[in-house]
């Protein structure tokens, strides 16, 4: 069980590292222009001039899945950048301090998860209109409630321990106990929680734009390029297998890092 | 003549709701003593019976009370029964050891040398700096948090049943630091426990504690050779 763990966490990290050395590599260089048409190339199976083949414009499908995993990365860590940050301050003060503000608090949270967040966000983006800046605001809102609630209990369960009551006697203020007594302690929760919120991130994106309210054309990103390829899933099936299959492995990737690093957790 | 370190004048504290609840409980009723300097003072009394929350008036953490807790010092510094519960588990041992030194705005090379004299004075071995609390004995764990506890210069410390999770050879070995660095560094303890050998071995006066109320308060001497209380009686025949 032991090494079971470690190897969740080495696979997922050696995935994730791929993934992100790709992506950060398509900034500078990609195999050929994502914008680009090509009229003459369009609909290519897989070759060795095109790993993935071409779409319907006759782009390199490949050089696209790079730039849109770039899009959809981005994406996530800003959503779960705004979520964890706000969410975790939310959630210590309430943890901590407890009383009234943290019962209204709870509640809210508990309310705000009742709905679907993808639906939610439909509902923010009808609002504040669609674009990749509106839906990073909507999901970054919508991730807040998770984070809070798991930095809450974390923050409440060492709230009472004895060496927190100790660093009170000692003359520690709120701040310092909340960011080195308690704060230390909470990241093998927080740590799993922010790689499924990654996770939960890259899923809601790619809906969102592959409904079509996320990231507009001509820019690449998973969602929109599945949306795409739907259409010619029949003759042009390589185009929605490799979109498709890169999400699952960006997923896969996180999710075995969380997943490893809960199993760490629960060893220590 | 004797100076008292500290004061508590007819103490009463509550558990409840609100003042106007009717499940509203009081935990102590009108408790008077006194702690002296250089003594150690030991609490006995059953389970529930406001030993803690006697222990939670002494660091100013009853909301709740009537009457006066007076320090006449900095406020206490604590040692739990669960010796792996008073450290940080997310931090080493050298790192809780200089917190109350950091506290006090002292530099890195001060609190070095505290920590290092501090940790051979609980007989402590150096290498043990960059552990985890985790990583230590139950024994090891007590002497670093009876450490943590002195190295911030603090006069008086409580210790809430210090000895009972520990086995017999460790319970005196930590006894004895007790009483030697109450010599050392000048320190008063309030001492409580449930177990009355512990109390004959160190304790210098005794209050018996039952039901939130003091029902007895003596010499240790006194106390073992004429119990006056009935309750004080039935706890010296177990």
């Amino acid at each position: 069980m032991k090494r079971f763990g470690n190897s969740f966490l080495c696979i997922g990290t050696a995935l994730t590292l791929l993934l992100v050395l790709l992506t950060l590599l398509s900034i500078f260089w990609t195999p050929y222009n994502t914008t680009e048409m090509n009229p003459a190339e369009k609909m290519q199976p897989p070759s060795m001039a095109h790993i993935m083949g071409t779409d319907n414009f006759g782009r390199d499908i490949f050089s696209r899945v790079l730039q849109g995993m770039g899009m959809s990365m981005t994406i996530a860590l800003c959503v779960v950048a705004i979520g964890s940050v706000a969410g975790g301050v939310l959630g210590a003060l309430c943890g901590y301090f407890g009383g009234l503000p943290d019962l209204i608090l709870t509640r809210i949270c508990d309310s705000i998860t009742a709905f679907p967040s993808v639906l939610l966000a439909l509902v923010i983006v009808s609002v504040v209109g669609s674009g990749t800046g509106q839906m990073i605001g909507a999901l970054g809102v919508l991730f807040i409630p998770s984070f809070a609630r798991v930095t809450r209990a974390e923050f409440a369960r060492c709230r009472g321990q004895n060496y927190i009551q100790n660093a009170k006697l000692m003359g520690a203020g709120h701040g310092r106990i909340m960011l080195w007594h308690i704060l230390p302690n909470t990241m093998q929760v927080l740590l799993p929680a922010i790689a499924i919120g990654f996770n939960n991130a890259i899923l809601s994106e790619a809906s969102m734009s592959y409904l079509g309210i996320g990231v507009q054309p001509p820019n690449a990103s998973l969602g929109l390029m599945l949306s795409d390829s739907q259409i010619y899933l029949k003759s042009a099936p390589w185009y929605a297998i490799s979109v498709g299959l890169t999400i699952v492995l960006l997923i896969l990737g996180f999710s075995l890092i969380g997943e490893g690093l809960q199993q760490r957790s629960r060893r220590n | 003549m004797e100076q008292p370190i500290v004061e508590v004048r007819h103490l009463n504290s509550f558990y409840g709701k609100s003042s106007f609840s009717k499940r509203r409980r009081q935990i102590l009723k009108d408790v008077s003593f006194c702690i002296y300097r250089g003594e150690i003072l030991g609490l006995v009394g059953q389970s529930g019976g406001g030993k803690s929350t006697l222990a939670k008036a002494l660091c100013g953490m009853l909301t709740d009370y009537t009457g006066e807790v007076i320090l006449h010092t900095e406020k206490p510094q604590m040692v739990f029964q669960d010796p792996l519960g008073s450290l940080n588990p997310a931090h080493t041992v050298g790192w809780s050891l200089e917190e109350p030194l950091r506290l006090q705005g002292k530099s890195r090379p001060e609190r070095q040398r505290a920590v290092r004299e501090i940790l051979q004075r609980v007989g402590l071995d150096d290498s043990l700096l960059a552990r985890y609390p985790r990583q230590l004995s139950g024994g090891q764990c007590q002497r670093v948090a009876i450490a943590t506890a002195v190295i911030g210069g603090r006069e008086l410390i409580i210790a809430d049943e210090p000895v009972s999770a520990l086995d017999v050879t460790t319970q005196a070995q930590i006894l004895r630091l007790l009483a030697e660095l109450k010599q050392e560094y000048h320190l008063s303890y309030l001492f409580i426990t449930h177990d009355l050998n512990v109390v004959y071995q160190i304790c210098d006066r005794v209050l018996v504690m039952q039901n939130g109320e003091i029902v007895e308060q003596n010499t240790v001497e006194a106390l073992f050779s004429n119990p006056q209380h009935p309750y004080t009686k039935q706890l010296l025949d177990d």
